[in-house]
């Protein structure tokens, strides 16, 4: 038996493990790029464009949207609205409403009007407030459809109303 | 648990003219009515709580009109002015013409 490998061999073999080691991975890949390529064409079609549309009238009255950093916008202490960057369960996603807007009687935040044009029903919810809460505060969690932008519009109790608004984005719809 | 059990937080004392947080949690499925059974294929009909009513000192202080897109089990926190010794009321309408009620005494220092 000759136990000695030539030189030529030996590169042949190495070129035969290696064009198969190569192949394994390479072809395992192609694989599953089939799958994720017909994953996501599947959603496609269940997911809407994100409507980039603001809420203008609530009930006959007109809503304002001010940009964030103008100087109305910090003396009006529009809220902070609190959401997560990215949702992963669209079925229930915190958020928080917080306003440094002092609550006096006569002066103080009415409601907060909380919407999303990409749900089914676009209003979600509605929280009336008086003076005795002493602070513009509220949080709940809600339902979202997809990825979209929240808007929550102030109320003040001389009738104005303001809106902000906030993307989020949502991995599994939960409406 | 029971459906509509209203669990509430609020510290068990407060000095007076203090502003503290209220928070609470509801026990309720809130079906928008969208979603299908999945072993029968039929569609779970609509059943959500749609307003809430809460009242300090027998005086309404926060009220919310809640649509199909509130969560599961409703979590609902606010901020409060104490200013007298006075029971907090909860009071919650849903779909079914239920009434859920509690009430928590604040105990104010």
């Amino acid at each position: 038996m000759n136990k000695h490998v030539s030189r030529r061999d030996f590169i042949k073999k190495t070129a035969a493990a290696a064009a198969l080691i190569l192949a394994g991975p390479a072809s395992t890949v192609l694989s599953a790029g089939k799958v994720f390529a017909k994953a996501p064409a599947k959603k496609k079609t269940s997911i809407a464009p994100v409507i980039k549309a603001d809420v203008k009238n609530i009930g006959g009255k007109e809503v304002v949207w001010l940009p964030e950093n103008s100087t109305e916008y910090k003396k009006l202490m529009l809220p902070d609205v609190h959401l997560p960057l990215i949702a992963q369960n669209g079925g229930l996603v915190p958020i928080t409403v917080d306003s440094k807007f002092p609550m006096k009687k006569g002066n103080y935040i009415k409601a907060f009007h909380v919407f999303n044009l990409n749900n089914p029903t676009p209003k979600i919810a509605v929280f009336n407030l008086t003076p005795e809460n002493g602070r513009a505060y509220i949080s709940t969690r809600i339902k979202l459809q997809q990825a979209s932008y929240v808007q929550v519009i102030t109320e003040y109790s001389n009738g104005k109303m303001y809106g902000n608004k906030k993307y989020v984005k949502v991995t599994v719809g939960g409406c | 648990m029971k459906i509509g059990t209203i669990m509430v937080r609020v510290p068990r004392k407060v000095k007076k003219g203090k502003i503290f947080k209220v928070m609470s949690i509801t026990k309720h499925p809130m079906d928008t009515g969208l979603v299908k059974n999945p072993k029968t294929g039929k569609i779970i009909p609509m059943w959500i709580i749609n307003k809430v009513d809460i009242y300090y000192d027998k005086k309404l202080i926060t009220s919310c009109d809640y649509g199909i897109a509130i969560s599961a089990n409703p979590f609902l926190a606010f901020y409060l002015k104490a200013e007298n010794k006075a029971p907090l009321e909860f009071v919650m309408y849903d779909t079914h013409h239920n009434i859920y009620k509690k009430t928590v005494m604040i105990n104010v220092v």
